[in-house]
């Protein structure tokens, strides 16, 4: 599928509009909210560790979370556990450099609804979020 | 040496470099002992990784080539090395470079291996003060500039 016949087909179908950044590079921020924001959805928050992660996610209430994994402070599969204990119905896509067997089904048994490895583009993108709607 | 501990990050580079910034590197298969002090290039980045082993992974590149990779991947000019999107995006092609090879050596492995978070750093005929280690470094050619990566594993070559 096309990348524009996916985003017709995901902005149908979506009720995903709000979404969360978190990692602790500016460089994955700014790449991925103007991806996002090319497609229409809106960056309603940028967290740049996992501790942030929770506390944006719990006053923001966003539909979608983009995670990295390595993180200072708090790692991003131990802010995952945490987001999806509060709020079982949370949907995050993890959004890593890495990608092994063991992170993967770990990611898995949390509950994250996609894992995309690192480096990522626009379709690559909107195809994780078009799987979740 | 083993092969299957440091060829991953040669590959991984060459991988990384051109499907972010559609760089082309030449050279890059071939990996020698460093046998002295290491000096930055220009711009430099090092990422530790800890697990059933420890080691490290230096990408060091001349300063053209860390602009044009800057504007490449996040558009526009960019003229300081200094600047902090270019320093941060060394960081984080680092980053990925390392997170994809140790992916694979986990997988075929099973050393649990993680990464920590890059340091990165600017300024030409720097000496990189890291602890003494083994350490095989390859070296590549761009349109923009050198870059050269160098690994240790604590423990030694095997």
């Amino acid at each position: 599928m096309e990348l524009r016949e996916l985003k017709t087909t995901v902005e149908k179908e979506s009720t995903i509009k709000r979404i969360l950044l978190v990692d602790d590079s500016p460089i994955i921020h700014k790449l991925l909210r103007r991806t996002l924001e090319a497609h229409g959805y809106e960056v309603c928050g940028d967290a740049r560790n996992g501790r942030e992660a929770v506390s944006m996610y719990q006053s923001l209430k966003p539909d979608l979370v983009f995670m990295d994994i390595t993180m200072p402070v708090m790692d991003g599969l131990e802010a995952s556990g945490e987001i999806l204990s509060m709020d079982p119905q949370a949907r995050i896509i993890m959004l890593s450099a890495m990608g092994d067997e063991q992170i993967v089904s770990r990611a898995e048994e949390l509950g994250i609804v996609n894992f995309l490895k690192k480096p990522f583009n626009d379709y690559k993108i909107i195809s994780a979020i078009s799987g979740i709607v | 040496m083993d092969d299957k501990l440091y060829r991953p990050f040669c590959l991984s580079t060459g991988e990384i470099i051109r499907e972010m910034s559609e760089i082309d590197i030449v050279g890059m298969d071939s990996l020698e002992e460093e046998s002295s002090e290491l000096t930055s290039m220009g711009i430099s980045s090092i990422i530790t990784f800890a697990g059933a082993r420890k080691g490290r992974l230096l990408l060091d590149m001349e300063p053209g080539l860390a602009l044009s990779m800057a504007g490449a991947v996040l558009g526009g000019e960019y003229g300081d090395v200094k600047d902090p999107m270019v320093l941060s995006l060394v960081s984080e092609v680092n980053n990925i470079i390392s997170g994809n090879a140790i992916t694979g050596i986990n997988n075929e492995f099973l050393m649990d291996l993680r990464l920590a978070p890059p340091v990165v750093f600017a300024g030409r005929d720097l000496v990189i003060s890291i602890p003494r280690l083994r350490s095989f470094s390859s070296w590549g050619e761009t349109e923009f500039g050198r870059i050269r990566i160098n690994v240790a594993w604590e423990g030694g070559a095997s």
